[in-house]
């Protein structure tokens, strides 16, 4: 008896902090879009989700409404009175659990739906605004909860020690060294008072070495002094996917101590969608206060060395043909959409756009943390099918990708649909094509 | 597959890592498109499986490089879905966390 | 073209005057007064306070606003019009005819004042008919769209739907002064309650999407923004 009672006060305290959540993230953003919603159903069509599995429950306005029906129970005359009559749900253990699928399953809050809606409704925000709430629930899947975790106790999404993280950069400059024939390079680590810290994602420690190569390459040469760090290397952050503010918070402000403890005077991003976003745009507004400090991607910094001259490219060098895809976070949310493109221009001899590209791009099915949650895994590689289309279409034989995230789902992609064409990071291309001097 | 039945997660990683045998390697590799499993992938795959057993983590690239004496272009080569959905899967390891 | 503008008459010619007359006008004033207090209401407590950013800016978020509120209502930009080119036509027209219904609504109940450009109102309201009523039809008969559809959607489209027809029947002089003002009042009490209200947050979500793109640097955009409709890969195979 006590048990049950004891469970239940539990239960409540659980649903009225996913309500408290709910109105807070409401607030002066999705409500205005929740509000603008007429549910004329036209927007199956632009989601890459419901393309590819075109059930009522993928349509971009019904994941919306999943989240909607509890914003009109508590913030509507009529969802107050007469919910039936607006389709407004109470907030309860068993409607929050049934949330956690269309929020964070059918849904890489790509926010293609929010720029070709027919009213101009921002529906990704909606999504955001429940998982924040799925989020207080204490109900984010495990698998992507694993992952923020990681970050937060051990500085990195993958769990790499500070040894490893040293280990790796010496590793990397010795095999760098030999294909350079420059001399001694150095990768550097805790190095202070450079330059630049340089974020990484970790998988390009852990697992995909080549574009922290290239970049240290394209570094020596254009005669940087730089850093990365041992401690917060990473440039990820998955608090902003899993929807928990505070962690995505705490994950910034250990990276601007780092660079504090460092006296770097700007941090720059490796190639990353989300981390771009992160860092640039909504970082400053989860501190409440602007940073100290200049946040710039990789791609700016290269397209500054090679319009200075600093670094000189023959794009002889890649003979291929190239597309480009366009990473939401970067381009749709992070309005970098350009830089990438003059990079390419002049790197490679065949450059090709997708259709349609920039701000109006396709995602490639693994953003929003889809990438980390297995149990959504045959949902993830059926929703790049309009990705994998796009990129054969265009014919090219490369794939520039600056996300590291949306690179492993285009070779998982490439694996299981047989595309035939190899992914690989603007800087890599970039360093390719470099004339050692 | 000798009787037993392996289960594997929507990702394609193996749902109980410690069914994996050397068929089973075989199988998968198939499915990555690797027509036959030379000496070096095979050296690839036991030191990544070994790793994991004692450490229960994937290793990083840097050390199933330098413990099988190949180089980053090569293991590309070889897997080319890259070590974690390439390699790792092979080896019958979970899925890494992240970005992978 | 021929203007008209003339004191409302009712249908036996006579001029509506008098007591009843004043009571009605008093209750459509105050359906009004609630609808526009309880839309503001709504609107700045959605707003709380709104929300600022201390990122650095590297677009205009201005010229997002108005980019937003120009180029990417048109089908050239926005997926949903040109991939649903009836389903746009429709919404359009069915928008100005519903515009065009409640002013001269408002004008007759409350100021007891027509005014009409012959023809022209009376095919308007005519077209918005038929489009709000399409639109209707759209929605019983898509299951995609009825399986995401609550009852204030239909109750929203037959409002929609009578409100151009009582506007309708008034250019032709069909209706009486008390039924087009008993319809206002309950049109009015309704209209902030349910999702007719987008008719405010409309502007709200295409001015905070607008700037906060155009901040970011996002908006305008460029580049090709539209896709082909339907399966592309099944068109290629046959």
């Amino acid at each position: 008896m006590n048990a049950t009672l004891e469970s239940n006060n539990h239960r409540s305290d659980r649903v009225k902090r996913a309500i408290q959540v709910l109105s807070e993230s409401m607030r002066g953003l999705a409500a205005f879009h929740v509000n603008a919603c007429v549910r004329c159903g036209l927007c199956g069509d632009i989601c890459h989700v419901h393309q590819a599995e075109p059930v009522p429950e993928n349509l971009p306005g019904a994941k919306m409404s999943k989240v909607a029906a509890f914003y009109r129970r508590y913030h509507t005359l009529l969802g107050r009175v007469a919910p039936f009559l607006v389709g407004a749900r109470d907030i309860t253990e068993s409607s929050l659990e049934e949330l956690v699928e269309h929020v964070y399953g059918r849904c890489t809050a790509c926010g293609r739906c929010s720029l070709h809606c027919s009213v101009g409704a921002d529906i990704a925000s909606v999504i955001k605004a429940g998982r924040n709430m799925l989020v207080a629930a204490g109900l984010v899947p495990p698998n992507l909860q694993a992952v923020v975790d990681n970050q937060l106790t051990t500085g990195n999404q993958m769990r790499i020690t500070d040894q490893e993280i040293k280990d790796t950069a010496n590793w990397i400059a010795g095999d760098l060294e030999m294909e350079m024939g420059l001399g001694q390079i150095e990768i550097p680590v805790d190095r202070q008072d450079v330059d630049f810290l340089y974020l990484v994602n970790p998988r390009e420690i852990k697992f995909f070495p080549l574009s922290l190569m290239s970049a240290a390459g394209i570094f020596r040469v254009a005669g940087a002094s730089w850093t990365m760090s041992s401690q917060f290397c990473d440039v990820t952050n998955y608090g902003l996917f899993s929807g928990d503010n505070q962690a995505a918070f705490q994950i910034t402000q250990n990276v601007l101590d780092e660079a504090e403890r460092l006296r770097v005077k700007r941090i720059i991003l490796s190639e990353c969608g989300h981390g771009f976003r992160s860092f640039r745009w909504e970082g400053p507004d989860w501190r409440g206060s602007p940073y100290p400090i200049e946040v710039r991607s990789v791609l700016e910094l290269l397209l500054e060395y090679l319009e200075k001259g600093t670094v000189k490219v023959d794009p002889t060098r890649n003979p291929e043909r190239v597309t480009l895809h366009d990473p939401c976070n970067l381009v749709r949310w992070g309005g970098l959409i350009e830089p990438q493109r003059e990079i390419l221009k002049r790197c490679v001899m065949e450059f090709v756009e997708m259709t349609p590209n920039r701000a109006s791009n396709f995602c490639c099915g693994g953003g929003g943390g889809m990438l980390s949650m297995s149990e959504y895994g045959d949902r993830r590689t059926l929703s790049g099918k309009r990705k994998a289309d796009q990129i054969r279409d265009t014919g090219a034989k490369i794939v520039a990708t600056p996300c590291h995230n949306c690179a492993d789902q285009l070779l998982d992609l490439t694996k299981k649909m047989k595309l035939g064409v190899s992914i690989q990071s603007v800087t890599e291309l970039v360093y390719n094509a470099m004339v050692v001097p | 597959m000798s009787n037993q039945k392996i289960e594997f997660d929507p990702d394609g990683f193996m749902k109980d890592p410690h069914l994996w045998n050397d068929e089973v390697a075989l199988a998968i590799a198939t499915e990555e498109g690797i027509s036959e499993m030379s000496d070096d992938h095979w050296k690839l795959v036991r030191f990544i499986r070994e790793y994991w057993l004692k450490h229960d983590l994937a290793p990083a690239v840097r050390l199933i490089c330098q413990e099988t004496g190949l180089g980053v272009r090569t293991m590309y080569k070889l897997f080319t879905a890259g070590p974690a959905r390439g390699a790792c899967r092979v080896a019958g390891l979970p899925k890494p966390d992240g970005c992978v | 073209m021929h203007v008209e503008s003339r004191a409302f008459r009712n249908r036996t010619g006579a001029y509506s005057r008098g007591i009843g007359c004043q009571m009605n006008r008093l209750l459509v004033l105050a359906s009004l007064l609630w609808t526009g207090i309880s839309l503001f209401t709504q609107l700045i407590s959605a707003w709380g306070g709104g929300r600022k950013t201390s990122a650095v800016r590297s677009g205009d978020p201005w010229r997002g606003v108005v980019y937003n509120f120009t180029s990417t209502m048109l089908p050239s930009r926005k997926e949903t019009a040109s991939h649903n080119p009836g389903n746009f036509v429709a919404g359009v027209i069915m928008h100005v005819g519903a515009c065009l219904s409640i002013l001269q609504i408002v004008l007759v109940s409350l100021l007891n004042h027509h005014f009409s450009i012959p023809i022209l109102f009376p095919a308007i309201l005519l077209a918005g008919m038929t489009a709000s009523a399409y639109l209707l039809l759209h929605r019983i008969r898509k299951t995609d769209l009825a399986a995401i559809s609550v009852p204030d959607d239909y109750i929203a489209s037959v409002m929609t739907l009578l409100l151009m027809c009582v506007a309708f029947l008034n250019e032709i002089n069909s209706i009486s002064h008390s039924q087009l003002t008993a319809f206002a009042i309950l049109f009015f009490i309704y209209f902030p309650l349910g999702k007719l209200r987008h008719s405010v947050f409309f502007f709200a979500a295409r001015y905070d999407l607008g700037k906060r793109l155009g901040y970011r640097g996002t908006y305008p955009t460029r580049g090709q923004s539209l896709s082909q409709h339907g399966d592309r890969s099944d068109e290629r195979h046959s």
